[in-house]
């Protein structure tokens, strides 16, 4: 159940790797490749070119994002940790940032000299950090870890280091997956996380690490034994095939879309060396 | 007679988990108190997903289900984890603190208990399980069948009226099958509602009065367990197998062997019968479901054949 | 001959002086056969399990005594995924033996390993999904089955590897009862198929006597009983001791010989074969009847 012309075939039923994401999206035609490449693309733009070109690439993300039909409420620790992020940038760099005689004192008191300028800076940067933050996010909703395992494959890095990154992947949603399990195991006990304050939420869940990693440990050690019942061998001289790796090729679109991408990176890279370009805001 | 209470109320339930797959599709059940409740069905056919409504670990996506008189969508898991225990299938999800004591002391502490009460259940449901001498020790140290225990150890100190077991009898010898087959029926003598899930057609036999037959998200049958094993036909529609020794009677029923014994010895005695020439007709046969009878008030054990033709 | 064990001592600790898991086993499977090992719980069968394709001792510590030879190899000379092309291992836990996040990746893992063409794998995926009954959740994640639909997966995912011993552990326990006789089923018919040795540890012996060529009682680490499956079934007591649960039918032939007036000299094994034995006493008294009311 493929998609003729388009790359990965992607069938409904597949998880992305952030569990809730829908398992088929608009990008699944495309190659997982070319969905890595759109989401590095914007991790690195962030920080080049001037700040009216990051604001318009955070608004490309965030409507790639929601194109791919992610429920932006269950982001909702994302939002929480931006804003923690963005409180912590305006503290320090309101209250480290060099002062100059020049600038907009919003504030004074002993030798901290709290700047316009200063915080329009720390602001900035978080703007590009979340920028990046969202790339990396668009890439875990719409690649599922298959997808992520095919795309370091089609760039030919090695069977052992791309098979390590996979399990490391896999693991990491089995681990959520026994999460979910031991916390739905408490709920049935009475005790409900939801109607917890932040701070007993957290304690809890620092209580729960502790059998959540003997549980993880000793079936780390079962799952390396099935794989090694399986004929996996890290230093296997034997030659491995990928059995999805035909549907994740790249075809000509997912060549143009990428080529395009790394046009504008040049570009951009070029421009913050050498300006060029124009501005459209005095930043 | 007086009306029974109604413990568990299902109407209409349909459920769809959220990444799309429809796991119920309009289940409806009554259990009252102080049942004893087996449910089976292939795998995939709703069960464990119809028993985690019965304390609100899933909510209705249409339908009702009332706990007790109450909605489990508009109670709290409190609530309902203080009437309705429910023991995992694999109990290392369940474990979660630093010794045993603590963790059968969990469920008291959250759900509100007072120190003296507490200490009371502790002690009752760790001598009860027989771990009075692991106190101390890290659960996860434990044998499997001493986690099976203290999974529902730390189900009884909070006193449910009604207790769900998944699957208990999974993987464990016929020894220890029976060790927690016969607690889950001296619980049911206290008057508790017990549920079990299992896939184990001869401990149904044995030990459950009542049975529920689940196919493809719905309540296909429900009723005596001697009825439903006495009907192949809808059984094997749900991917389920009346006991082997009732599939023989089955087939010879043509000699007028009644369709539902459902132990070797109730076969034996049909076969003597036979042979002996005094056939009993089904409507007639007692049997010999030793928990069965003492829940409908028999005191024999083995079955009284009825003389003549 | 298949697997061939001779004295094989095992503990999982090398102190010495703390107790042994398994105690001087001896055994022989043929090729082609199907072996059936039971016993109580912690009597030592999983340990034999991984014994049988170098887990033990590659992967675990402890003290290995004797010689562990399958399809040719000894166990202690070659690595484990080289004995994973003739050995293929389901073990107990569902959960814990599912590597990816998705049934046919899962099940395309092991040919993925010894480097078999898509197309092959493609087509061993699909044959392994089919044969036990789950080729509809092809692209479900685990999390979306339930235990019984993740022992199948992993059945599906040993046979993809078409090995020539198959060492199960407590494959059945999980699945319903007419999934428990079907599995069974697929193994024995495999072993015409693509001459499969079967090597089997279970609780569920009424579906197991069908099929099974042996049984082997493990208690303690020592295998106490072995024999076919009429010489096997005839220690009514020593089983019960062992708390192994005997068929239904042959609890009531055992019951029925004790009685006179069956005249019973075989134990039943299977349901088939009490039916017919029992169709035929009964078909005997009624004719019987028939004469004496004539």
């Amino acid at each position: 159940m493929g998609h003729h012309g388009g790359g990965a075939g992607v069938v409904p039923g597949r998880r992305a790797f952030l569990w809730y994401a829908p398992s088929w999206t608009r990008f699944s035609s495309l190659s997982p490749l070319t969905r890595v490449a759109i989401g590095i693309f914007f991790n690195v733009a962030a920080y080049l070119g001037p700040f009216s070109i990051t604001i318009g690439l955070l608004a490309s993300v965030f409507i790639l994002m929601h194109l791919s039909g992610v429920k932006w409420k269950t982001l909702w620790f994302v939002g929480v940790g931006n804003a923690i992020l963005l409180a912590s940038f305006l503290l320090s760099w309101g209250v480290l940032g060099t002062y100059k005689p020049t600038m907009h004192l919003i504030f004074e008191w002993w030798l901290i000299h709290v700047t316009l300028e200063n915080l329009l800076s720390g602001f900035i940067f978080w703007v590009r950090m979340i920028t990046t933050l969202f790339g990396t996010l668009f890439i875990l909703t719409v690649c599922t870890d298959n997808d992520l395992l095919m795309s370091l494959r089609l760039i030919r890095v090695p069977h052992f280091l791309s098979m390590i990154v996979a399990f490391t992947f896999r693991g990491i949603q089995l681990f959520f997956d026994d999460m979910f399990a031991i916390v739905e195991a408490q709920k049935s006990r009475g005790l409900d996380l939801n109607k917890l304050s932040i701070f007993k939420k957290f304690k809890w869940f620092v209580a729960l690490i502790v059998p959540l990693f003997v549980l993880e440990f000793r079936k780390m050690e079962e799952t390396a034994n099935a794989a090694d019942s399986r004929g996996y061998s890290l230093y296997g001289g034997k030659k491995r095939t990928e059995y999805r790796l035909e549907e994740a090729k790249m075809h000509r679109f997912d060549y143009l879309v990428v080529g395009f991408l790394l046009v504008l990176l040049v570009y951009m890279i070029l421009n913050f060396f050498f300006p060029l370009g124009f501005n459209l805001l005095p930043f | 007679m007086a009306e029974r209470k109604k413990m568990i109320e299902v109407r209409d339930l349909h459920f769809t988990y959220p990444d799309g797959t429809v796991a119920l599709k309009g289940a409806n059940l009554d259990i009252y108190e102080n049942e004893f409740v087996g449910i089976i069905g292939q795998n995939g056919s709703g069960k464990t997903t119809l028993v985690k409504h019965f304390n609100g670990l899933l909510k209705p996506t249409s339908g009702k289900v009332m706990i007790e008189g109450l909605d489990t969508t508009e109670s709290d898991f409190k609530h309902l984890a203080k009437r309705v225990g429910y023991v995992y299938q694999n109990p290392s999800y369940q474990l979660f603190c630093n010794s045993v004591e603590q963790e059968v002391a969990f469920g008291p502490t959250i759900l509100g208990f007072n120190k003296d009460e507490m200490k009371q259940r502790v002690d009752d449901a760790l001598g009860r399980m027989g771990l009075e001498k692991k106190r101390k020790e890290y659960p996860f140290f434990l044998s499997m069948g001493e986690r099976q225990r203290l999974a529902i150890a730390s189900i009884l100190a909070t006193n449910p009226s009604i207790i769900i077991v998944d699957e208990p009898t999974t993987g464990q010898d016929i020894r220890r099958a029976k060790e927690i087959m016969d607690l889950l029926i001296e619980l049911h003598k206290e008057e508790r509602t017990i549920i079990v899930i299992t896939h184990d057609m001869r401990i149904i036999a044995d030990y459950v009065p009542r049975t529920v037959v689940m196919l493809d998200g719905k309540i296909l049958a429900d009723g005596a367990t001697r009825q439903i094993f006495a009907d192949p036909k809808s059984l094997l529609k749900a991917f389920v197998l009346p006991p082997q020794i009732t599939r023989l009677a089955q087939k010879l029923e043509n000699y007028g062997v009644p369709p539902d014994p459902l132990t070797a010895v109730e076969m034996c005695d049909c076969c003597l019968c036979f042979c002996s020439g005094s056939l009993v007709s089904s409507s007639e046969f007692v049997g010999c479901n030793h928990y069965c009878t003492h829940a409908q008030g028999h005191h024999s054990h083995r079955r009284i054949p009825r003389e003549g033709k | 001959m298949s697997v061939c064990i001779r004295n094989l001592w095992w503990r999982y600790t090398e102190e010495k002086d703390a107790p042994w898991v398994l105690k001087g086993i001896n055994l022989d499977v043929k090729e082609g056969e199907f072996v059936v090992i039971t016993g109580p719980n912690e009597s030592g069968k999983t340990t034999l399990c991984l014994c049988l394709n170098g887990l033990i001792p590659h992967n675990f510590l402890g003290a290995f005594k004797g010689h562990v030879e399958v399809a040719g190899m000894d166990t202690r000379d070659h690595k484990i995924s080289e004995l994973a092309a003739k050995v293929g291992m389901v073990f107990q836990d569902p959960d814990s033996q599912f590597i990816t996040l998705s049934v046919d990746t899962e099940v395309a893992f092991g040919p993925e390993n010894f480097g078999l063409p898509v197309s092959e794998i493609q087509e061993r995926v699909d044959w392994a999904l089919r044969a036990v009954r789950m080729e509809d959740y092809k692209y479900k994640p685990p999390r979306a089955l339930s235990g019984g639909q993740k022992q199948r997966v992993a059945i599906a995912a040993a046979l993809a590897l078409r090995p020539d011993i198959l060492v199960l552990d407590e494959p059945t326990s999980n699945l319903d009862p007419v999934g428990k006789a079907e599995v069974l089923e697929i193994i024995s018919e495999l072993r015409k198929e693509i001459k499969l040795t079967a090597i089997i540890v279970e609780h569920n012996m009424e579906d197991c006597v069908v099929f099974a060529d042996r049984f082997v009682l493990l208690c303690d680490g020592n295998i106490e009983l072995t024999g076919s499956p009429e010489e096997f079934f005839e220690y009514k007591e020593k089983l019960k001791e062992r708390w192994v649960r005997l068929p239904q039918v042959t609890e009531l032939s055992h019951i029925m010989k004790t009685n006179e007036l069956f005249s019973l000299k075989n134990i039943y094994l299977t349901l088939n074969q009490a039916y017919e034995n029992i169709d035929q006493m009964f078909r005997r008294q009624r004719l019987g009847r028939k004469k004496e009311d004539d």
